[in-house]
This record gives C-alpha cells, sequence and structure tokens, in this order.
C-alpha cells in the first residue's frame, strides 16, 4: 500500500527559525503523531505540506502525487483542521454548506447535517459566535464530511473539553478503519496522540529526532531507576535522558543496553518525550 | 472555482450590505435631481455609486484577514491563481449589475425628466462610460496590495488602502466632469478602456504577488 505522506529534506528557512531537512513518512492506513514543544516547527512543516507556505528545498508526495505539481487536486482528498479554522465570521451552517458544497466534488451535504447534530453545533448562530471548542469542531465535521482520505489535523482537539476530546478521538479512529484513511496529528496533548498514533515523530528546533512505530518504542525504551553510580556502570549509548531526583536517578533507556535484573519500567510516550528533549537541551 | 464566488457573495451579503445601501441614496439624488428640480444627469454621483461597488471586493479582505479564511482557504482544492481570479471576476460582476441598474435608473430618469432623446442617452452612454471605470479602479489599485499584504490585520495593507481611497474619490470629481464636457467616444470611453487593460494588468499582478505570498 502507497505512503499517505512522503516527505524528503524539506527545509524552511526564516530569520530566527529554520525547519531543517526533515523527513518524514506516513503509511496509508495509520495515524501518525507529530510531537514537539511550541515553536518546534510543527504546523510550519504542517503549512509547508498543504502549500500555505513555500518550501526552499525538499519534496513532498501525499497520496502517491507530487505535491508540486498537483496540490490543488490532492485537497479534494485532504481533510484539514487547522489551529485557526479559517471560516468567515459572519457565516452561518448554511453559507458554510453553500461554500463547501461547491468547493468539494464529495461533498457530503447529509454527513455534514449529521456531524453538526453529533457535535451539538447551533446552526442559526454565526462562526464568531461560536466558542473555540466549537470552532475546531466545525472544522472536524467539515474535514469528515467530503471523503477525504488523509486528514491533517494541526491542534485539532485543542479547547475540546475531555468528554468531546474522547468522542472525537473515537471518530479519528472509525475514521481510519478504512484501510485507505490516514491521518496527520499534531498536538500538545500527548496523550490523545498515544490513545490514536500508530506512528510517532519528534520535532525539536526545527528538526525530526525520532519518526517511529509507536508499538516499537514503547517496546524498545524503558524508564530506569536506580542509583547514580549504578547508571555510571551502563553503556552510554543505551541512556537517552536522565532525571535526578532525592531517592536517585530515572533515565530512559534502550531495554537492550541494560543487563537484566536492573528495576526497569514501562516508558510512556510523554515521558519519552520530555526525556528526549531535556536530554538535549 | 464556483465555491470561492459563492463565499464572496455570501461574504458580500453578510458583512457589506451597507455599501448597497450608498447607491441607494445616489440613485435618490439622481433621480431627485432630475425629475424634481429638472437638472441634467450628474457624472459624479454615478462615479461614486459604481466606485463605491467597485470598493465591496477588496473590503472583503478585510473580514477574511480577521477570520483567517486567508488560511483556510489554502487548505482547500483551490490554487493561488483561482483564489485570485474569484476576486476579480466577483468584481466584473459587481460592475455588470451596476451598469445595468444604473442604466436603467438613468434611462427612467431620462425619460421622466428631459424626455428621451439622442442627445440625453448618448449623455447616459459617456458618464456609464466613465462610471465602468471608476468601478473597475479599487479593484486595480487595491487588489494588488492586498495580496501583497495578504494576512496583515490593519497596518500598512490599510493605510495604503486609505491613501488609494482617497486618490480615486478625487480622480472620480474630476474624472466625471471632464467626461460629461466631452464627446461620446472621447475622454470617458479611453478612460474606460484603459481601466480594461489596467484591470488585467493588475489581475496579472496580484496573481504573481499572492504566487509568492506565505501565508
Amino acid at each position: 500500500m502507497e505512503n499517505a505522506i512522503e516527505i524528503r529534506g524539506l527545509v524552511k528557512e526564516y530569520k530566527d527559525f529554520k525547519l531543517d531537512s526533515v523527513d518524514l513518512t506516513l503509511p496509508g492506513g495509520c495515524i501518525l503523531g507529530l510531537i514537539g514543544e511550541n515553536g518546534a516547527g510543527k504546523s510550519t512543516m504542517i503549512k509547508c505540506l498543504l502549500g500555505i507556505i513555500h518550501k526552499n528545498e525538499g519534496s513532498i508526495t501525499i497520496l502517491g502525487r507530487d505535491a508540486d505539481k498537483e496540490l490543488a487536486d490532492i485537497k479534494e482528498d485532504v481533510g484539514v483542521v487547522l489551529d485557526d479554522v479559517g471560516i468567515p465570521d459572519t457565516f452561518k451552517y448554511k453559507q458554510i454548506n453553500a461554500v463547501m458544497k461547491c468547493t468539494y466534488k464529495n461533498w457530503d451535504e447529509a454527513e455534514f447535517e449529521g456531524y453538526m447534530d453529533k457535535f451539538g453545533l447551533p446552526k442559526d448562530k454565526k462562526f464568531k459566535e461560536f466558542s473555540r471548542g466549537m470552532k475546531m469542531k466545525m472544522g472536524i465535521a467539515i474535514a469528515l464530511s467530503h471523503k477525504a482520505k488523509l486528514l491533517v489535523l494541526d491542534e485539532a482537539t485543542n479547547g475540546l473539553d475531555p468528554v468531546i476530546r474522547d468522542e472525537v478521538t473515537d471518530i479519528f479512529y472509525e475514521f481510519t478503519r478504512d484501510e485507505e484513511h490516514s491521518i496527520l496529528i499534531s498536538s500538545h496533548i500527548v496523550s490523545d496522540l498515544e490513545k490514536l498514533c500508530d506512528y510517532i515523530s519528534f520535532i525539536h528546533k526545527g528538526k525530526v529526532l525520532l519518526n517511529e512505530e509507536k508499538d516499537v518504542l514503547l517496546e524498545e525504551y524503558a524508564i530506569l531507576s536506580c542509583a547514580e553510580e549504578d547508571l555510571k556502570e551502563l553503556d552510554p549509548e543505551a541512556i537517552r535522558g536522565r532525571k535526578s531526583g532525592k531517592y536517585g536517578v530515572q533515565a530512559l533507556v534502550k531495554r537492550d543496553g541494560v543487563p537484566a535484573g536492573m528495576n526497569l519500567s514501562p516508558v510512556t510516550i510523554e515521558e519519552l518525550f520530555i526525556f528526549m528533549i531535556k536530554e538535549i537541551a | 472555482m464556483k465555491g470561492l464566488i459563492v463565499k464572496e457573495t455570501c461574504s458580500i451579503y453578510s458583512c457589506c450590505k451597507l455599501f448597497l445601501v450608498i447607491p441607494i441614496v445616489f440613485y435618490g439624488a439622481l433621480m431627485a435631481g432630475t425629475l424634481w428640480k429638472g437638472q441634467d444627469i450628474a457624472g459624479f454621483p454615478v462615479g461614486m455609486i459604481f466606485m463605491m461597488m467597485g470598493t465591496i471586493p477588496a473590503s472583503v479582505v478585510n473580514q477574511e484577514v480577521q477570520s483567517k479564511w486567508h488560511l483556510g482557504v489554502l487548505t482547500m482544492p483551490y490554487t493561488r491563481t483561482q483564489i485570485v481570479s474569484a476576486k476579480y471576476i466577483i468584481t466584473l460582476i459587481i460592475t455588470v449589475l451596476t451598469l445595468v441598474v444604473t442604466a436603467g435608473v438613468m434611462v427612467m430618469c431620462l425619460a421622466f425628466g428631459r424626455g428621451i432623446s439622442a442627445s440625453g442617452l448618448m449623455d447616459i452612454v459617456k458618464v456609464l462610460f466613465g462610471g465602468i471605470g471608476m468601478g473597475l479602479m479599487p479593484t486595480i489599485v487595491m487588489m494588488p496590495t492586498n495580496f501583497k499584504f495578504y494576512g496583515t490585520v490593519g497596518g500598512i495593507r490599510v493605510a495604503i488602502s486609505i491613501l488609494l481611497g482617497g486618490f480615486i474619490g478625487g480622480t472620480n470629481m474630476m474624472m466625471m466632469e471632464m467626461i460629461q464636457k466631452d464627446k461620446l467616444f472621447g475622454s470617458g470611453f479611453i478612460f474606460m478602456c484603459l481601466s480594461v487593460v489596467l484591470f488585467f494588468i493588475s489581475w496579472g499582478v496580484s496573481i504573481l504577488l499572492f504566487r509568492k505570498k506565505d501565508a
């Protein structure tokens, strides 16, 4: 099955920031979570992917097609929710539906109305009167109503209360049950990504530190709790991060670099991310 | 492309209603002058009607930037050329609609005022030539500025628009008076032809600017 997204050697340079030779692959039918602190380059990468900003170098393939040549056509099959949803403030449901109906060939009015009801979105209110959570829900409803094969979600679960976030997560999960459907999602809420994603990509200061299958990461890495002296005996290559405390030291380690019998506990994606970023810093 | 035109129409209806009131006031003034006071049809209000209506597409850009539509639209299946072109096409639609309605009102003023005559009709055509030029002028001047600074709230884009708006307003006063005194295919016709040429140049420039622009 073809990859949903292939990014090779992507460079975007600003005065004070550089997205530096990013390689990223989202296999078809999978969910890839993009994790990074504020200003790491997640949104810049997504904007480059969608042609909202121009890249300096590199190639981007979406759903097997060259984004440089066919971007507008590709977007028929891509549902996007950005941090700012980008719907005119004065529009109501009727106007949004009218515009989208003429924009997407596969726009499904009944599905859109279904999501409006499901998310409890009012049809008679202007978009500017919506709360942040409602605006995000509207963005998600639009993205899911035109038979997209790929969803690109930039902080799309921000502003949603935990119950709706859980509901939306289930919808995304349901979406990828069709093996042709894929999702690229960036979020600060790592727990959401941990629950949802098949692949995880860490991005830090414009560089991709890691791009790996989630289960492989969770299998490969562990948290070691021990004394400082015990840690010194380990192969430095096996240690990916450390945190000293009152009662000893906690370290992110590669399981295969640690001798049997040491106190290892499973790692979460959030811990993995924090340890790695702190080690670099 | 159709979706962009629908979006422009919805935006105009929802945030530029006041612009639609302005022509009614000027039509009223035109009728009052010609029907009750027996004056000749004045070029200035006609130019103002076309100019105000021509300002609408550029004004919608403010709303777009505030609501981040300029980002949202780039996630949709449109090319940058189509996004720019929608603005120019809507300007043409508005100008044609304004032309039809204004021509109707002017003929009515003539019919119920001095009476329909060949010279009266020629006066109307001359003024309408000038009106078309005035209607295209805001888009010619403001749209490249808007696309150069698309995504900027207030600041330089609005400042330049206000300055250019003043310039166009001044041009209207000067041009329409001159056009009325001239012959049928004189300054009004030349002004219209020049505006049409500039309109297409502006269209191309806006496309080039927006293709390079990072939103």
